[in-house]
């Protein structure tokens, strides 16, 4: 009987990712044995793209394990977490999860923080447009509601936090700086933003990435503030108000509702 | 979001154009090379914003633009991915593009994404099957678009009939125009042990709104005959320039499209395939395909 195409494409489809599967049974042989190496064509077609779309997304892990070890662990994450839309971009948001619990990759305690920081830069390269707002608009609010404003941010805006130097070791490993290896004990929040075209990976330190986290939330920029002051003692307002302003990841200033709660 | 600057004319011309890739946006904004077109995979523009819809934006201003899909799994049984189509009407209404294509392949089963174009049994079912989703895809983008004809690497017992014959037959029902990509041709030719020209010769090529040429890879199947792999990697090789120049001395003048998607060279390497092409199409009249291709 002839299968039905249904059934022959699922037949196709489970063949395709058996590495060490038979080929399926309706394919012909041109000569006398099974033609496997024809059918690996295509496994290799789909195997090769899966994992050069990881290496497209996640350069800096890739650096920081060597090819040879990504390419063999983004094999692995792709049996596990196969690419669900046509949209190749979408692939791997899973990543940095996968590496987490990946035994082999444990020796690199930072590198599912760096895949984090890679998959929100791909984020903000592919975010909507939008304009961002300069900190002078702060000076349209009247000086006694400023404290109970709430910040939109920028579509590509995105906080990465790590209890390791993230950032410096993503410029390091990318070949951004020129830096020695960074001391690991230190450690760094990134915000990756794209106020136009180029996607901007800045670290945070002294209470900013503690500050940005409320403001994200929706926080008011007093409450935001103190409770980075909270975290850091030194924590200095205007310097990493000036700073967020700085990277356009500010999209608009949301004023206090007149008669709402303070 | 409609864009704001006029763009030139959508017709894409009966010249030669390449895939158009990141690597080289800042070159061709520079240069302003003299080519017919572009085209680009559909797919690397479904993003929101950024780098890739603002080169997009200020290429498409200059020169007439093709959307080449990859990722819309005609082929497949299931039913066509509703967000897919909807996002391909939303490129193809922001950038107007000249032509629209895609392949006689499938792509997705249930919800995996199988990152290659995979092969069909040409029967009655599938044809069917790629007959319906065609007339979806043009229902819904309100246009003709073309089907391109695949490189393979195996066939199936339950094929009843010829790739040409399946192709022909797809275009009669459902009215869509046919890309003829020769590089696959010559691919598949080889690796099916059959010959290219009377493959060419069988083609309806009064349907053909646009051509491909890229490259391909020598490696050799289980048999230790030689198998081609259609790697899109390197220069397009002699003997597919040579069924190109049959092609167009036999249908005229088509818009021809050098793809080269794999260890992409400099601009002015892939520029030079295209004016290779180019020299092939020069002194051959248009091909008229007014009516038969509805632009």
């Amino acid at each position: 009987m002839v299968p039905s195409l249904s059934k022959q494409q699922r037949a196709f489809a489970a063949s395709l990712r058996r590495p060490d599967g038979p080929v399926p049974e309706d394919v012909t042989h041109p000569g006398s044995v099974p033609p496997i190496k024809r059918f690996n064509v295509y496994r290799n077609n789909v195997a090769t793209a899966e994992i050069d779309a990881l290496a497209a997304t996640y350069p800096a892990v890739e650096a920081l394990v060597g090819s040879e070890f990504f390419r063999a662990t983004a094999r692995e994450f792709a049996v596990q977490f196969p690419p669900r839309s046509p949209l190749l971009f979408r692939f791997g948001g899973d990543f940095a999860y996968f590496l987490s619990d990946f035994p082999p990759a444990s020796q690199v305690p930072y590198l599912a923080d760096i895949a984090r920081l890679e998959w929100a830069q791909l984020q903000a390269y592919h975010a909507a447009d939008a304009t961002s707002v300069p900190i002078e608009k702060l000076g349209d609010i009247p000086p006694e509601d400023v404290g109970d404003v709430r910040f939109t941010f920028h579509p590509s805006t995105h906080l990465v936090r790590s209890k390791y130097p993230i950032v410096s070791i993503w410029a390091d490993c990318t070949g951004r700086s020129e830096l020695s290896p960074p001391d690991i004990s230190a450690s760094e929040d990134a915000l990756v933003v794209r106020p136009a075209i180029e996607v901007n990976t800045r670290a945070l330190s002294g209470g900013a990435g503690e500050f940005l986290a409320g403001l994200m939330r929706g926080q008011t920029l007093q409450s935001a503030a103190d409770v980075a002051a909270d975290q850091v003692s030194e924590f200095d307002l205007s310097l990493h108000l000036s700073g967020l302003f700085e990277t356009g990841c500010v999209m608009a200033i949301e004023r206090p509702t007149p008669g709402g709660n303070r | 979001m409609p864009i704001i600057n006029p763009m030139i004319a959508a017709e894409i011309p009966s010249r030669a154009g390449v895939g158009l890739k990141a690597e080289h946006y800042e070159d061709i904004l520079s240069v302003k090379p003299d080519i017919g077109w572009f085209e680009v995979h559909a797919e690397n523009y479904m993003g929101d914003g950024g780098a890739p819809h603002h080169y997009l934006t200020r290429i498409r201003r200059e020169w007439p633009l093709s959307l080449h899909g990859v990722g819309l799994s005609i082929g497949a049984s299931q039913p066509l991915d509703q967000d897919h189509l909807l996002r391909l009407k939303k490129l193809v209404d922001r950038y107007e593009p000249g032509l629209f294509s895609e392949h006689l392949a499938w792509s997705t089963h249930e919800d995996i994404y199988l990152t290659d174009l995979l092969p069909v049994p040409y029967n009655r079912e599938t044809l069917q099957t790629v007959c319906n989703h065609i007339d979806e895809v043009q229902t819904v983008l309100g246009r003709q678009m073309l089907l391109e004809n695949p490189s393979t690497y195996i066939a199936f017992q339950t094929s009843t009939m010829s790739e040409v014959e399946f192709l022909s037959e797809v275009s009669k029902r459902t009215g869509c125009g046919l890309l003829l990509d020769v590089n696959n041709v010559f691919v598949s030719a080889a690796n099916h042990d059959m010959s290219a020209h009377a493959y060419l010769d069988a083609f309806p090529l009064e349907s053909v709104g646009e051509i491909h040429l890229g490259g391909h890879a020598p490696d050799s199947d289980d048999e230790g005959c030689l198998l081609l792999i259609d790697a899109h990697d390197r220069a397009v090789a002699d003997p597919v320039w040579a069924l190109y120049d049959r092609t167009i001395r036999s249908a005229g003048a088509l818009p021809t499209l050098v793809e080269w998607d794999t260890d992409i060279p400099d601009w002015q390497t892939l520029f030079n395939e295209a004016l290779a092409a180019e020299a092939i199409l020069l002194g051959e009249k248009s091909a008229d395909r007014r009516g038969a291709i509805a632009v």
